[in-house]
């Protein structure tokens, strides 16, 4: 077997016994052999924390596309021409029609009667498909029944990564509003003070656009620190239940690639939150972890340990 | 009950097994492989795409083709399959733009950083590492992807390149001897 054999099985855990004592003594005598395996398992161990580990999947845009095609599955089986079905369904479904009609007459009567009356309201959170990006026809083509377009209209990333289409507009002024996110706290919901002369909100402004683009290039070091960043600001200005979903996503992203100061850092600050809201006992067992994180690290561990007393 | 007991009969079935429901449009056969398979494949095409909008865009269309295209599944391993999808939609999908332009840009000056210290040096180690991927020979890097983002076994790998697994194996580990090769003053740097 040659050495390039042994590194390889090595570096995939594969190793027969024999073939363990061949490299362990080439190991020992072969400096060159010696400083491959050095190095070949430096990268093996930033390749698999870069597996999806390393990936924050957004749930909700993977569900919403789950829930399309099966009930694209589902049409195509009981609905669709020529589809299955006994005498009795296909009866059945032939007079669909006459209930949607009523119901759309229905809504649409007290929909009218609504806009009259009430101011435009805010657009629904309901999770839903992601729109295609309107770059690539040839995807769009073949993703039509995926995701329906609007006008083109660029998405923007958002904090959850939830996937967006048009979404039915309660009233005529929403329905000509372009989807873009008009308010850079909207990704926050509730978070507070939106004022650009703060400079709390003109830094979050400037993180969440970094954000943005780091995920856009898929750099998810820094996609994780600026999380953690964007979890310290949300807390400050006053947003507590959004700066622990933003640390923690932090922290998580952070194991996944190994980034143990990051993860020591993050998660001391979800202590100060758990603080913050009374809860000692949990605030307590972050700041215990994030001094043992930075142990390991071998970086300095004051801050935590003042916190913990 | 009766559904507890149908989602446990599908998660013992086979990839393989469970196609042959999906090709007979039952929907808990395809939600069943499409959980066993949708973070790996979302992963996959961030990796291979390198932008997630992109990404999301691939991921979508590959969830749908495995549906439509459901008859042109004639039988060897499902992963194999499904990735030869997931590649041939990505690659389309980074041609047209040109993503790695995107991929191997630096940060700004000017980009907001961390206040504090998070930027150690592992952070500095794996974003050259995705950078050193993209410099990759798109051989060696497909087949590097499929492993490490695909989680694909090496006779999976072969399948779905068209190639032999001696051949499979040979090209992933030559891919990290390059990355070694792109890596080493971070590496030096690193131990010192």
């Amino acid at each position: 077997m040659t050495n390039e054999e042994l590194l390889a099985k090595y570096l995939e855990n594969s190793l027969s016994e024999s073939e363990q004592a061949e490299f362990n003594k080439l190991s020992n005598t072969s400096p060159e052999f010696a400083r491959d395996v050095r190095e070949l398992s430096k990268i093996e161990g930033f390749l698999q924390a870069g597996t999806i580990a390393g990936s924050v999947v957004p749930e909700d845009f993977i569900a919403s596309v789950e829930n399309h095609v099966t009930e694209k599955i589902h049409h195509d089986k009981y609905h669709a021409p020529g589809a299955g079905g006994n005498a009795f369904t296909k009866v059945l479904s032939a007079f669909w029609i006459v209930p949607v009609l009523l119901m759309l007459g229905v809504g649409g009567f007290f929909l009218l009667r609504n806009t009259d009356h009430q101011p435009a309201q805010s657009q629904t959170n309901a999770p839903v498909l992601k729109e295609n990006t309107g770059t690539d026809n040839s995807l769009k083509d073949q993703a039509t029944q995926v995701a329906p377009q609007d006008n083109g209209s660029q998405t923007e990333a958002t904090h959850q990564q939830a996937p967006k289409e048009n979404i039915a507009a309660n009233t005529p002024d929403e329905a000509t509003q372009p989807e873009t996110i008009r308010n850079p706290n909207e990704l926050l919901g509730t978070t507070k003070n939106t004022s650009p002369a703060n400079p709390e909100a003109a830094a979050f402004d400037r993180t969440r656009e970094a954000l943005n683009t780091a995920r856009a290039e898929g750099n998810k070091p820094r996609e994780a620190a600026l999380l953690k960043q964007m979890g310290m600001l949300t807390a400050k200005m006053g947003n507590i239940a959004e700066a622990r979903i933003y640390l923690n996503d932090a922290m998580n992203l952070a194991r996944g690639l190994h980034l143990t100061t990051l993860e020591a850092e993050s998660t001391g600050e979800l202590g100060l939150i758990f603080k913050k809201e009374g809860n000692q006992t949990a605030a307590a067992e972050s700041f215990k972890k994030a001094i043992e994180l930075l142990k390991t690290a071998g970086k300095p561990t004051e801050r935590w340990e003042k916190e913990l007393q | 009950m009766a559904q507890k007991v149908k989602n446990t009969i599908y998660s013992d079935q086979s990839d393989e097994e469970l196609f042959l429901l999906v090709q007979k449009q039952d929907e808990e056969a395809y939600r069943t492989l499409y959980r066993r398979y949708s973070k790996r494949l979302y992963a996959y095409c961030l990796r291979v795409v390198g932008r997630r909008d992109i990404a999301e865009d691939a991921f979508q269309t590959v969830a749908m083709i495995i549906y439509e295209k459901r008859d042109s599944f004639t039988g060897g391993k499902f992963a194999s399959w499904l990735f030869t999808i997931a590649r041939h939609t990505c690659i389309k999908a980074s041609q047209r733009q040109q993503h790695t332009n995107v991929m191997t840009t630096v940060l700004e000056d000017n980009e907001v950083l961390p206040a504090d210290d998070g930027q150690s040096a592992d952070v500095f180690m794996s974003e050259a590492l995705q950078k050193a991927i993209v410099k990759l020979q798109p051989d060696f890097r497909e087949a590097l992807e499929l492993r490490y983002m695909g989680e694909l076994s090496y006779e999976e790998i072969a399948s779905a390149l068209g190639i032999s697994l001696s051949l499979a194996k040979v090209r992933v580990f030559r891919a990290k001897q390059m990355l070694q090769e792109y890596m080493k003053p971070y590496i030096e740097e690193n131990q010192e």
